[in-house]
């Protein structure tokens, strides 16, 4: 199967900054992933990560993200304008 | 010839090639175009500058091309209006409006940054330009890309109004508008991006793009005679103008053709979308994405691309921004129109209920110049005012029904002449 590269900010409201959403992910997926930026203040967590895995694989990880509550937008952020 | 050196990352500083790239492949942060300046500064003047024609293409060698650009040949060199009815009504002394409702050809601040991203699309080769737009942006893109002679694909939301999708399809653009939630649309539009080798004006063309944006400040201090204004107040979508414009200004330092000269920039938002705000306001540098709900459209983005890059230029130059509601903007778009006959989108209704704001609170001074930076015309959205003017005065067509309702109209005694 093809293994794709996509690049995501992942954004934390403050509920779920102490959760280790990662390491979930990677247990229930199967995905590899790579942090190349991260930052975390009171209000919020901001990661940017590129996942590696199947088109499949990365939908599912990123719809349980969603569903958890953090905010997954491509690293272009907003580009409609 | 060319006085570019390359691609550069603001955040890690990594260097690339001048290629349609956009992101720094280590750190994801944005790449920006970089200039020789030394080489500038020996190359320009203000007499060569102003013998050339009135475009935006007069700071060709502060922008990111080689030879003769092809597109924009009438883009830009907008008015920069002394505002004194208007000025006097707000107690400003040094109050300008900077114009581009009357931007050529599509009535935008956006054929600044279309005029250079299609230039560099004919560059780089591209036969196909693209861009995800719900109006001022599609438009452009539509226009110039019709008048290079590429081809043009616009993606948007269902159910954007009819009128936008006319706005690009008159050009030739293929409009494709996609089902989904905004979010949906957003992400689809950066994948289709990344897979097909299309000029995306603002993705993979950004960093060139945004460029074009500058020109808006080097005509600002052309205009005031090769000086800086003590304010300029922007609006912020997705963050291009403000740091482009403060970029500007540094440039024409650095290259000698303004000598000093301290400015305050300002950043102006609907309330309705106001996430640069949120953060300024809460001094913190990161930027909690809102869902946009505000008669600004052309201003609605949620989570903007260069929003901290907004934020720094704004801090920076000392500078603060306010938000504006729906109700306020709509008052500035008729403030504007009725003492200087300027009709602005509400993004220019946003930008001067800011400055109202600004002045309230003594961050600008009766005695200090001010530009109000209006990006876009009032009449390509004029559902955002239609219910908000005062309706007209039906009457019959008999003199008796007029001389009824003639006292209702003010002061008209001087053309009262010849009647009894």
């Amino acid at each position: 199967m093809e293994r794709l590269r996509e690049r995501y900010y992942l954004s934390y409201p403050k509920s779920l900054i102490r959760e280790p959403l990662l390491y979930h992910l990677v247990k229930k997926f199967d995905l590899v992933f790579n942090i190349r930026g991260a930052s975390v203040s009171e209000e919020m967590g901001l990661v940017a990560v590129e996942f590696e895995g199947s088109s499949e694989q990365i939908e599912r990880a990123l719809a349980w993200l969603r569903q958890t509550g953090v905010t997954v937008e491509p690293i272009e952020k907003n580009v409609i304008e | 010839m060319s006085y570019v050196t390359n691609l550069k990352c603001r955040e890690c500083g990594q260097e690339y090639p001048i290629k349609p790239l956009h992101v720094c492949e280590d750190c994801f942060g944005p790449l920006e175009v970089s200039y020789d300046y030394a080489k500038i500064r020996a190359a320009v003047s203000r007499a060569a500058i102003a013998a050339r024609p009135h475009n935006l293409w007069r700071y060709r060698e502060l922008l990111p091309v080689d030879g003769e650009p092809e597109a924009g040949p009438f883009s830009g060199f907008t008015p920069l209006l002394p505002a004194r009815r208007l000025g006097a009504e707000l107690g400003l002394k040094k109050l300008y409006i900077k114009d581009d409702t009357v931007n050529h050809p599509t009535l935008s601040y956006k054929d600044r940054v279309v005029s250079v991203a299609i230039t560099k699309a004919r560059d780089f080769g591209f036969s196909t330009v693209s861009c995800a737009s719900t109006g001022n942006l599609a438009t452009a893109v539509a226009a110039h890309a019709a008048r290079a002679g590429l081809k043009s694909v616009i993606f948007m939301p269902e159910g954007v109004e009819a009128g936008k999708i006319v706005g690009s399809s008159i050009y030739g653009a293929r409009v494709i508008t996609i089902r989904g939630n905004y979010d949906d649309v957003n992400r689809l539009c950066s994948e289709i991006a990344d897979k097909y080798g299309w000029g995306f004006v603002n993705i993979n063309l950004r960093p060139y793009y945004t460029e074009g944006a500058k020109t808006f400040g080097f005509e600002v201090a052309e205009q005031l005679g090769w000086k800086l204004p003590n304010h300029i107040v922007l609006p912020t979508a997705g963050g291009t103008i403000l740091p482009k414009v403060a970029k500007a200004f540094k440039e024409l330092k650095e290259v000698g053709l303004v000598h000093g000269g301290e400015f305050k920039i300002h950043c102006a938002q609907a309330a309705g979308a106001a996430p640069v705000i949120h953060a300024l306001h809460k001094n913190t540098d990161l930027i909690t994405p809102v869902k946009p709900d505000t008669i600004a459209k052309s201003i609605a983005i949620g989570n903007p691309a260069d929003g901290f890059y907004v934020l720094r230029a704004v801090r920076e130059s000392g500078g603060w921004g306010e938000m504006a509601s729906d109700p306020e903007i709509i008052d500035a778009i008729k403030l504007l129109a009725r003492t200087e006959g300027i009709f602005a989108e509400p993004a220019g209704g946003t930008t001067l209920a800011v400055t109202l704001k600004l002045i309230a609170a003594g961050r600008i001074k009766a005695d200090e110049s001010v530009v109000v930076s209006i990006t876009g015309n009032g009449y390509k959205t004029l559902e955002a005012v239609a219910n908000s003017i005062e309706p007209p005065l039906v009457i019959e067509a008999r003199l008796k029904d007029f001389d009824a309702i003639y006292e209702s109209l003010g002061d008209g005694k001087r053309s009262l002449k010849g009647v009894a």
